[in-house]
């Protein structure tokens, strides 16, 4: 078949049609457009298109200059283009009027199998009108621009599809794509293919407005996304309140996180990946946060019965919906309470009292234990649950029966006892003891004392109570181990700071120079008649008392004593050294008693020393002898007696008066007895036991106001005015880390300070700091 | 091996090329994707023998190189490099030759031909008076003297001074 005449635009389109024709309805596949047809489809367009712009234009001859002679070389295709597009119009009506009795998924076949067709040809279209493409194409667009209403081949088929099928069909084809979706929810598996060849035929013919090469997801929006999403809503709100009334909330929320995974799948399978946010978060909104109230209610349920696994789900769920796990944060915080209060009650029960602190630190671990656990089981190690876990813990260590034990009228300690029996625990650890043989045991153990310390409120009242039972431990020589304590100190810098533990180790440090001097006094003194090992500690740092006491020395001591303050000075010229004489303890062999040929030694208190001491050169003394030879004010020469006595190496007569009575007297025991050979007489007596415990409370309240003071100056040198609700706030914000004051307490340090004129008042409510 | 195609110019005769050689032409390429693997044939109506057979030579010549790229950016790089000598070598044919081979490179979009051979053009009008350059296409004046004038009043501002 030869080629038409290039002038002749309707026998060139005719030559051609033929072509398109098999190209757009015909069998394309091997053998239906030959690669001479296809040559000659082109050549007849090309040749159309050259051929006739050869064709000079008429000249006019008014016409002068360029205007007149662009005009020979305008690009021509237009007629072809139109009589193109007039085709594919006339085909696409064609599709139009085959599809208008179908409904349902015969639509979306018919759909699917005329666009798959359909854009085949176009893409062989767009190639054989290459030409005009390249051309007539170009300059309508680059002249025109929008407006020209020009498209290249391959876009104006999507434009003409997009026009004259899709607009028409849309509404019946996307009912029967929602009908699908909504009979794959109701658990009819949907076919995955023509869902998504339909709805991704959106997406592309979408085309952008601005620029015709690229796509523009607002058409699949505007025709797909939107009633997509409100059929989904619908459906999932018609659901929930139906399962719910028939299945309760624990198999409702096994729906949801079902519901949630599928709808995840459903976008993979055939929706646009942009869909993903606003189908996820409109079915939040409807499966969760519209039922929020009543899957929180079910929080407290889950969690008394222990259902690690719904919980787990309930946390998901709601970590999905913003502030909704609010609610279930503060259910939990009274939760760990209840439960931590219940746990130390029940221990108070089981012991008829308060158990010894080892019982008590362990039922508070292991209720940490447990909800720690389940913050990682359950909650994702989830730091807002953790939080709320922490919140009901710090309760439950500070206020529980045990920690503000209540008196005969109900009133509750204002302090709580958590902190000093945790150091009591601690001290009763590192001490020197049989219970303690196990290592690991106590590792483990002061590992447990130091996460309760966390949680601790008043910190510095555990600190307090450290410091002092290490002073013990250090000056008595108690302590068990060492490197323990070293270790232990090291551990307290996280929770408690440097400025604390640099105290702490100070104290190491004196106990270790200490032990170097006696070495280097026994060098100087080689031949002693009394072993004498004098510990120097540094003033400040030890809480230990000094008490002013005079008392006779015996002569031996007084002159070993003598000689070590001789060899001090001369190391250390100029230094006062106050002897802590209560802290003070000796060891004494004894021979008196005829039931041991090889003696008893008794391990006494220095005072306890002075007494047996006289009995070196008589056998029986009165109460007023021993007063009158030691020295020792009565008071302290009762209490040296009390456990001599007790121990049966004095005996009093008469035996039946109180303790020191006037006129008592005091004989060495020869029949005394015992089957240990060491024999500890320095007892701590009840009296001073209580005394130090709320000596150290009192200490504890000073040195809080104390600090509350030096907070506020703090506050106020930086501010210069403040009025005093800020104040107040600030200050307890700052003081939180070592203890939690009250307002009274603020309110009373800042009156001090008043007072001493720091700060003055100005007006009801502001303060001004003087400087 | 590479697969063979055998073109067929207007006047019938046929030459065998690789088929990277037909490709450099985006309407044969494009006609072999649509088509399919088992083109061996095809016609090429437009084109002489004496000009396919140039034209082939060319592509064979630049059968490795990189794809074009269709863009203003492509255009402004062709337009910043030189014509490089063989393609210089290549196009010094006689007038007609050289008009047929940028209409073939027009009608088989081959566009790195289509642009070297318009640069070649322009280059034979450069720097040259309209006198010159109607004496170089032999292009008859066909203005008249007012005509003349009045374009080269409208255009003053282009002369060279």
């Amino acid at each position: 078949m030869s080629l038409p005449r290039a002038t002749d635009i309707q026998g060139t389109w005719e030559y051609i049609a033929k072509g398109v024709e098999i190209i757009m309805v015909k069998d394309l596949a091997k053998g239906g457009l030959t690669t001479e047809m296809y040559m000659n489809m082109y050549t007849a367009i090309h040749n159309c298109c050259v051929a006739t712009s050869q064709t000079p234009a008429p000249r006019s001859s008014a016409a002068l200059g360029s205007s007149a002679r662009t005009s020979q070389s305008q690009l021509l295709g237009g007629d072809i283009y139109q009589r193109l597009k007039d085709y594919l119009i006339h085909h696409l009506e064609h599709l139009r009027r085959d599809a208008e009795h179908l409904v349902g998924i015969d639509l979306i076949q018919y759909y699917n199998q005329c666009w798959l067709r359909y854009t085949m040809g176009a893409k062989y279209l767009d190639h054989i009108f290459s030409y005009i493409n390249r051309h007539w194409v170009k300059h309508e667009r680059d002249e025109g621009g929008r407006q020209s209403g020009v498209y290249e081949v391959s876009v104006l088929c999507l434009v003409l599809w997009r026009d004259y099928l899709f607009t028409s069909l849309s509404q019946a084809l996307v009912e029967a794509l929602l009908q699908q979706i909504e009979s794959s929810r109701e658990g009819n598996p949907a076919q995955v293919t023509p869902l998504q060849l339909a709805i991704s035929s959106m997406v592309s013919i979408g085309l952008d407005d601005q620029n015709s090469k690229r796509t523009s997801l607002s058409f699949y929006t505007k025709n797909f996304e939107e009633p997509f999403i409100e059929a989904t809503a619908a459906y999932y709100m018609a659901e929930s309140q139906r399962y719910l009334n028939e299945h309760g909330v624990v198999e409702y929320m096994r729906l949801v996180d079902q519901r949630l995974q599928e709808e995840h799948q459903r976008v993979a399978m055939y929706l646009h990946p942009n869909t993903e946010e606003r189908l996820i978060s409109v079915c939040e909104k409807v499966l969760i946060e519209d039922n929020q109230e009543i899957i929180q209610d079910q929080f407290i349920v889950l969690l008394s019965a222990n259902r690690e696994e719904e919980c787990n789900i309930l946390y998901r769920l709601l970590s999905k919906v913003p502030h909704s796990l609010e609610p279930v944060q503060d259910m939990l915080t009274t939760y760990v309470e209840q439960q931590g209060l219940l746990a130390v009650d029940a221990l108070i029960a089981e012991h008829e009292g308060i158990p010894e602190p080892r019982v008590y630190v362990s039922t508070l671990l292991k209720v940490h234990d447990h909800f720690d656990e389940l913050v990682k089981k359950s909650f994702g190690s989830s730091p807002g649950m953790l939080k709320a876990v922490n919140t009901g813990f710090t309760t439950v260590i500070n206020q529980n029966l045990i920690a503000r034990p209540a008196d005969k009228n109900g009133n509750r300690a204002k302090d709580s006892k958590t902190p000093e029996l945790l150091a009591r625990f601690s001290d009763s650890l590192l001490k020197k003891s049989s219970k303690n043989a196990d290592n690991v045991d106590v590792e483990s153990s002061l590992a447990g004392i130091l996460r309760l310390l966390q949680f601790v409120g008043e910190r510095d009242a555990f600190e307090k109570h450290y410091t002092r039972l290490l002073s013990r431990r250090l000056v008595h020589q108690t302590s068990a181990n060492q490197e323990m304590e070293i270790s232990m100190v090291s551990r307290l810098t996280e929770v408690c700071g440097m400025d604390y533990t640099n105290k702490l180790n100070k104290m190491f440090s004196d106990i270790t120079m200490s032990t170097e001097m006696q070495q280097q006094f026994k060098q100087h003194n080689p031949y002693p008649s009394v072993e004498f090992t004098p510990i120097i500690l540094a003033d400040g740092f030890w809480p230990l008392p000094h008490q002013k006491v005079e008392f006779s020395l015996p002569e031996k001591l007084q002159k070993t004593l003598e000689r070590f303050l001789v060899f001090y000075e001369e190391i250390h010229s100029g230094r006062k050294l106050k002897w802590l004489w209560n802290f003070g303890k000796a060891e004494l062999k004894v021979n008196f008693a005829k039931s041991s040929r090889s003696g008893y030694v008794l391990q006494v208190s220095v005072f306890q020393m002075v007494v047996l001491l006289l009995y070196n050169d008589t056998t029986v003394l009165t109460i007023d002898e021993i007063i009158e030879k030691t020295g020792l004010p009565a008071e302290l020469a009762i209490g040296a007696l009390t456990y001599i006595v007790k121990a049966h190496i004095l005996k009093q007569t008469p035996a039946a008066a109180p303790l020191g009575a006037p006129g008592t007297e005091y004989s060495l025991n020869k029949d005394f007895k015992s089957k240990k050979m060491r024999i500890n007489l320095n007892l701590p007596l009840k009296s001073e036991l209580r005394h130090e415990a709320t000596e150290a409370q009192a200490q504890i309240q000073e040195e809080r106001n104390m600090f509350l003071q030096t907070v506020i100056v703090r506050i106020m040198k930086a501010r210069r005015e403040q009025n005093h609700a800020s104040l107040v706030h600030e200050t307890m914000e700052m003081a939180q880390k070592r203890f939690s004051p009250t307002t009274r307490d603020i309110k009373k340090a800042i009156s001090a300070l008043v007072d001493n004129e720091y700060l003055k008042r100005e007006g009801t409510d502001q303060y001004v700091y003087l400087a | 091996m590479s697969r063979k195609v055998r073109l067929t110019s207007a006047d019938n005769v046929t030459y065998e090329v690789d088929i990277e050689v037909a490709e450099k032409s985006m309407l044969l390429k494009n006609m072999m994707e649509d088509i399919g693997d088992d083109v061996t044939d095809v016609p090429v109506p437009n084109v002489q023998a004496n000009v396919l057979k140039k034209v082939i030579e060319y592509c064979e010549h630049h059968k490795n190189d990189p794809a074009y790229v269709s863009s203003d950016e492509g255009i402004a790089r062709a337009k910043a490099t030189e014509i490089s000598q063989w393609d210089q070598k290549f196009l010094q044919v006689d007038q007609e030759m050289l008009f047929e081979i940028i209409l073939t490179a027009n009608y088989l979009d081959i566009r790195p031909l289509l642009e070297v051979g318009c640069r070649t053009v322009a280059n034979m009008i450069k720097n040259k008076s309209p006198e010159e350059i109607r004496k170089t296409f032999n292009i008859e004046n066909d203005f008249t003297p007012e005509e003349e004038a009045q374009i080269r009043r409208e255009h003053e501002w282009a002369q060279d001074r």
